[in-house]
């Protein structure tokens, strides 16, 4: 089956939609957006790690019922560098109450996140995230939220 | 055209670290793809690589030291398009009218996305550096 080339609209939905699930706590959806192999630098590692990790965590830190996330995007620049290949990099707010194990919850907001995702298409045409890399334009204030 | 080798890849690092560092004779400008991206200190967004390679001509101009510790290069192959990610720590004195200033970058992380040109040369199309912790930033004392 010949697949048309990827469009920048068709990742820029993508990313829409992998916000939209992270923020909607959709932890299915939000999984099913990474390759099994993907990598990620979240905001704050040290090194890169599976997506595999990093959707655990973040599933038990900021989709509990008492964690919250949202983001708002900037313009998500697209560059399409193959028939299955897309960059995606853009600036958004983020900002989450994060639930830790111990009961206790933390604030973080940060006006200047910068994401880079990197998209393939799978063999089943669907676009997922091989890599993604997240920082911050300005350390990230971290608050404790009073219980 | 040969499928792109991890090992082709490594070295195109390798190649961007030593011009950043100063210690190669490679035009800066050859490593990136003209459409390039790049992601790094303190922008808010990301910008065209033909800014940040002006800016960093000039900071090279000025450095008088450099010295660079790259982590393991993990490298994914896709077509013609490889992601190399990594770890980094840069130090790097620069000599400036006001004084010499030595700026470390400890926990650096960088994700490079090469793509092969119509030269079979691989290219920069996309480059995020952070950092996960401040980057430290101090005057040096004079003699």
């Amino acid at each position: 089956m010949k697949l048309d080339r990827i469009s920048a609209e068709q990742v820029r939905e993508k990313v829409q939609r992998f916000w939209h699930a992270f923020s909607g706590k959709a932890r299915t959806e939000f999984e099913a957006m990474y390759l099994p192999s993907a990598t990620v630098f979240a905001v704050d590692g040290r090194r890169s790690e599976v997506a595999r990790l990093t959707v655990v965590r973040r599933a038990r830190e900021l989709m509990s019922q008492s964690s919250s996330v949202r983001a708002r995007l900037g313009s998500i620049e697209v560059q399409v560098l193959g028939p299955d290949v897309a960059v995606t990099s853009y600036p958004l707010h983020f900002s989450t109450v994060r639930s830790m194990p111990n009961g206790r919850r933390y604030r973080s907001d940060i006006p200047y996140l910068r994401a880079t995702h990197i998209f393939v298409r799978d063999a089943e045409g669907q676009l997922r995230i091989i890599h993604e890399h997240l920082s911050s334009a300005e350390p990230v204030n971290v608050q404790e939220v009073p219980q | 055209m040969e499928r792109i080798s991890p090992e082709q890849v490594r070295s195109q690092v390798q190649k961007f670290w030593q011009s950043l560092s100063g210690k190669s004779n490679e035009s800066f400008d050859d490593l990136y793809s003209p459409d390039a991206t790049v992601i790094t200190g303190k922008a808010r967004r990301a910008e065209r690589a033909q800014l940040a390679v002006a800016r960093r001509k000039r900071e090279i101009a000025q450095t008088s030291e450099a010295s660079v510790e790259l982590g393991p290069i993990d490298v994914e192959v896709v077509g013609d398009v490889a992601i190399a990610s990594y770890t980094y720590d840069f130090m790097r004195v620069r000599k400036r009218a006001d004084g010499a200033v030595r700026r470390h970058t400890p926990q650096g992380r960088a994700t490079h996305v090469f793509q092969r040109d119509a030269e079979g040369r691989l290219r920069i199309a996309h480059e995020h550096l952070s950092s996960a912790a401040p980057t430290g930033v101090q005057p040096m004392e004079k003699d």
